[in-house]
């Protein structure tokens, strides 16, 4: 039987990481990515690497109107949907949202509005096939407002906390909901900051998520040391807190 | 991205000024800043993959295969593929690399930068010898489908061993080699001096795929040049599957610069008698996963660090046939001599393929690779004696390997030097190129 791994925003290097880990000779990937010129190259490399069959979707996941459209297409296509990977989003540098209120929102619109709505239509159509894996890449940054990047670390709370709802919601229907929290990846939305000791490859945090999809897990912050270092960041009292430079 | 921009010997330790990542091969990136050099996975030894003061592209987003027909062996992937990676890819399905280096952890783009040779080149010539095609993007804008036989075929003898120099490769196709499993039969001899290793050549040479020699530079006298002859062909039979990995393979890594005085002669006596006579024990013929095979030290991962802060240098050169064993003998007797024994010593015979590139560095000779820990002066000088050796002769050096030849040493060298300058992208540029053609520093 064929395996169907739905991605969206397979351009990512999160994405492609994962894709390469999970790609088989029984499994059909379903990628979605607004740029279909960057997607060519990625579906030419799946394949020749020995994935079963890739299709390809173009959807620029801002335009929430497209996305019934293409929603339903992909589970046309697929059938039953065994793995959906959600992996893509937009990080400006905190200041320029600062002072620019279209940019901020943005940010929000990119991160968290168009991943609930995303997710509402996709749950709609898996909890029929009562199984199957959710899995989405949210952020460390949603887990406590820094003041250095709160307005995208909002966003990831935002939907950090949707996927603890829909976990639940889905956990009757036999789906399992997995948040993923990476901590910092060396990825080309970072391409621009100095990397140090914490930094993983992409690589690496693909075998974790793939890992933690394979064992039905609920939550995961990868590489796992992140959960320790956000257990400390979480418990530093505010007065303490304001005064870091982070 | 890579985090820093090192090359393998950690000398010299240049920095740019700038690092950018290529990000998609069919993307275009804007070059307004100067001088660009392309940067792979920084296997190079000396300055060749290094950029003072200018501005590294950084090659590692452009790891996809673009296309891989198993049943014609045509492989086309983008520049930053490694051949780590390709392996994994290519083993399964029945394929193996045409030429392949002492390592796996090159870029496709970096074996044709040098065009690389392996232990088959006696066979099978170097790397550029099977590339089908590659993508040139020059800084002026244009983009070079470069083919053996098209318009722009100059440019693909310019960019083949052209150390980085034509502009930046966006993605290559070449051949591959077709192989019935992931094991090769191997045979080891030992010779007792590198007299008796001219001899060994003689006769096994032609009769595998692979040839290579180990030299033990600590001997002397009648044992001078004394070693272990590997050869190789890949496995016939069909005795196990597949596997780009061997089974439970183990790598080690060294977190952290040796100090200095780890490596002293004394230890690389030993390591030269222990490695002898492991090997003595294992004459004869054997059945080998192709890993350790051809990546003996991959399984060590930055062994280079064994050398301490100061780094290291290697020394390779092909000397012509005409009087090549009179000068490597003469090259070991001085090694032997002045105790400046080599840690790793490698001696092959290239055969006579010609290379496609104008500045490649395989032509028909004995090559011999050594390297030495970085003493200053005084190292300095005695690679210089060398060089006198080896262009005495007609011969070269290897500029992957080099970070010391003078300017004169690298135009006896490479006889084609003033054909390729007319290919150079002027923005193009490397530590390499600026010190051996004497080019204002940056
Ligand atoms: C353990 C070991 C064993 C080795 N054994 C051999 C051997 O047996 N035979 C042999 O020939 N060599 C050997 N080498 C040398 C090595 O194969 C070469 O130096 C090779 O070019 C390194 O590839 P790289 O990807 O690391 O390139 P780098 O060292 O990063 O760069 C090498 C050159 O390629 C250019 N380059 C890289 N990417 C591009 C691009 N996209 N477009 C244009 N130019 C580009 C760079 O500008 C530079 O000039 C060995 C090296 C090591 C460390
Ligand atoms: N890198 C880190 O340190 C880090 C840490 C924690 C979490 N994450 C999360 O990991 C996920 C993947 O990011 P990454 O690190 O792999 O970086 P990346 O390679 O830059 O990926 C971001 C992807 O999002 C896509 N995207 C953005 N807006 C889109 C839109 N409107 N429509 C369609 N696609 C859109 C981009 O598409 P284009 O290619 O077309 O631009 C790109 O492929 C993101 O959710 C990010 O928040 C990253």
């Amino acid at each position: 039987m064929i395996k169907n791994i739905v991605i969206l925003g397979a351009t990512s290097g999160i994405s492609q990481a994962v894709a390469k880990q999970m790609l088989a000779d029984d499994v059909c990937l379903h990628l979605v990515a607004r740029d279909m010129a960057k997607l060519d190259i990625v579906a030419s490399d799946l394949k020749s690497r020995g994935c079963a069959d890739v299709v390809c979707y173009q959807l620029d996941f801002n335009e929430l109107e497209q996305h019934a459209a293409v929603v339903q297409d992909i589970v046309n296509k697929a059938g039953v949907i065994d793995t959906l990977f959600v992996c893509y989003g937009l990080m400006h540098p905190q200041s320029e949202c600062e002072t620019d209120v279209a940019k901020a929102l943005e940010q929000v619109h990119s991160n968290y509005t168009s991943v609930v709505s995303l997710l509402v239509l996709f749950s709609q159509a898996m909890q029929k096939q009562n199984a199957g894996t959710i899995a989405v890449v949210s952020s460390v940054a949603g887990d406590r407002g820094r003041k250095s990047n709160y307005i995208y670390g909002s966003a990831k709370a935002g939907l950090t906390t949707f996927l603890e709802g829909l976990r639940y919601q889905l956990y009757a229907k036999g789906i399992n909901v997995l948040t993923i929290k990476p901590g910092f990846v060396d990825s080309p939305m970072t391409a621009h900051l100095k990397k140090g000791a914490l930094w993983t490859s992409t690589d690496a945090v693909a075998g974790y998520i793939v890992k933690a999809i394979n064992k039905n897990k609920s939550v995961i912050y990868t590489p796992p040391f992140w959960f320790l270092i956000m257990t400390i960041i979480k418990i530093i009292p505010a007065f303490i807190f304001r005064k870091l430079n982070f | 991205m890579h985090f820093n921009f090192p090359s393998w010997g950690h000398y010299p330790k240049h920095q740019p000024k700038s690092a950018i990542s290529y990000p998609w091969s069919n993307s275009k990136i804007n070059f307004d800043d100067a001088p660009y050099l392309a940067y792979g996975m920084g296997r190079s030894y000396g300055d060749s993959c290094l950029n003072k003061n200018g501005v590294i592209i950084d090659s590692c987003q452009l790891n996809h295969i673009l296309g891989f027909d198993s049943d014609t062996g045509i492989v086309r992937c983008e520049s930053g593929v490694t051949f780590d990676d390709l392996l994994s890819v290519i083993v399964p399905k029945g394929w193996f690399l045409p030429v392949t280096p002492g390592t796996r952890f090159v870029t496709v783009a970096g074996a044709l930068a040098n065009d690389v040779h392996g232990k088959n080149h006696h066979r099978v010539g170097s790397f550029g010898n099977h590339v089908t095609a590659f993508e040139l993007q020059r800084s002026t804008g244009q983009t070079l489908l470069c083919t053996p036989d098209n318009e722009n075929k100059l440019f693909f003898n310019a960019t083949i061993g052209g150390l980085g120099l034509t502009g930046f490769v966006t993605w290559v196709e070449f051949r591959l080699k077709r192989i019935v499993n992931s094991y090769v039969t191997k045979s080891t001899t030992t010779f007792s001096s590198v007299h008796e290793f001219f001899e060994l050549d003689e006769e096994y040479l032609n009769s595998h795929e692979y040839s290579v020699a180990w030299i033990d530079t600590t001997a002397r006298s009648s044992h001078l040049g004394r070693g272990l002859y590997f050869s190789g062909d890949h496995a016939k039979e069909h005795p196990v599957a597949y596997s780009a990995k061997k089974k439970n393979q183990k790598s080690l890594s060294l977190p952290v610069n040796f100090p200095n005085f780890t490596l002293n002669t004394l230890t690389v006596k030993a390591f030269n008698l222990l490695y002898l006579n492991t090997h003595k024990n294992q004459e004869g013929q054997a059945l080998t996963h192709y890993a350790p095979f051809f990546y003996p030290l991959d399984n060590i991962k930055n062994w280079n660090r064994m050398y301490g802060k100061r780094g290291f240098f290697q020394h390779q050169c092909v000397v012509p046939l005409d009087n090549g064993k009179e000068v490597i003998t003469e090259i070991l007797q001085r090694v032997s001599a002045k105790g400046m024994a080599s840690f790793l010593s490698v001696l092959k015979r290239f055969g006579n393929s010609p290379s496609v590139g104008m500045m490649s560095f395989p032509r028909e000779g004995y090559t011999l690779a050594l390297d030495f820990p970085n003493k200053g002066k005084r190292t300095l000088e005695f690679l210089n004696e060398l060089d006198v050796l080896v262009r005495s002769a007609n011969g070269a050096i290897y500029p992957a390997k080099d970070a010391r030849m003078s300017v004169d040493t690298f135009a006896a060298s490479f006889p084609h030097l003033d054909d390729f300058k007319k290919y150079i992208d002027p923005a193009f540029s490397s530590s390499f190129w600026r010190r051996v053609t004497r080019q204002q520093k940056l």
